[in-house]
């Protein structure tokens, strides 16, 4: 799971308000290397919540992004080159994922979070 | 698919087919799916969306407007023979909601 998938995500649980952003237990993360798009990363920097994404980047270990953001500094390459690798080159294999209300754990797998819920959930 | 789409989800997305598609025209992708065993083909597949193991019937978990579009191939069918839901009841389904709610608005 990389952190853009992380950034969308929330908790499913009856009766949780704010299930954002999902806390991240990181046993085991990936690097991988994927082609940048300036494009993709000036459309998805609109949408992320950045304060959600700087801390879920330093739980994956990656502590090069800013505290804080603004569009102007898409101009910059050291800055896009970040984002970028924060975004969609970190991935997280092992570990969980935490509710922030509820404290109930989404463990992650071979990279892939399972979200079911218990029946008492739904 | 329209060009300026470029984040979509793909709920029910098996080993991960139609997600190939998506990302051989340049767009990124979610895939969800109830079944560990087509999500671990995609795995081996080195598939380059990001999986989820979920029941569609559960609700997706992605925060409104994010998406930019949404595949969902074979899931009203696979919501009947296949998920977990308990007591599934047609009427109470609001999958065509939530996925208006994850995806933004033109």
């Amino acid at each position: 799971m990389r952190l853009i998938t992380h950034n969308m995500l929330s908790s499913n649980i009856k009766g949780v308000v704010n299930g954002f952003p999902l806390r991240i237990e990181a046993e085991k993360v990936m690097e991988k290397t994927m082609e940048m798009n300036s494009e993709f990363l000036e459309k998805m920097f609109e949408k992320v919540d950045w304060k959600a994404f700087v801390d879920a980047s330093r739980a994956m270990g990656y502590t090069e992004l800013p505290e804080e953001a603004n569009s102007s500094m898409l101009d910059s390459d050291e800055f896009l080159n970040r984002f970028h690798h924060a975004l969609l080159e970190l991935d997280l294999e092992e570990g969980a994922l935490v509710c922030p209300e509820t404290g109930r754990r989404f463990p992650v797998s071979k990279g892939i979070p399972n979200m079911l819920l218990h029946e008492d959930e739904v | 698919m329209p060009q300026n789409f470029l984040y979509c989800s793909n709920s029910g997305c098996g080993s991960g087919l139609s997600g190939e598609t998506i990302s051989e025209n340049g767009h990124h992708w979610i895939g969800l799916d109830i079944l560990a065993s087509m999500l671990n083909v995609a795995v081996e597949r080195e598939i380059e969306g990001d999986l989820l193991l979920g029941d569609m019937g559960q609700g997706l978990g992605i925060c409104p407007e994010v998406m930019d579009g949404a595949i969902n191939i074979s899931v009203v069918q696979a919501l009947q023979t296949v998920g977990n839901s308990l007591n599934f009841n047609p009427s109470k389904l609001t999958l065509s909601n939530r996925l208006k709610i994850s995806i933004r608005s033109p």
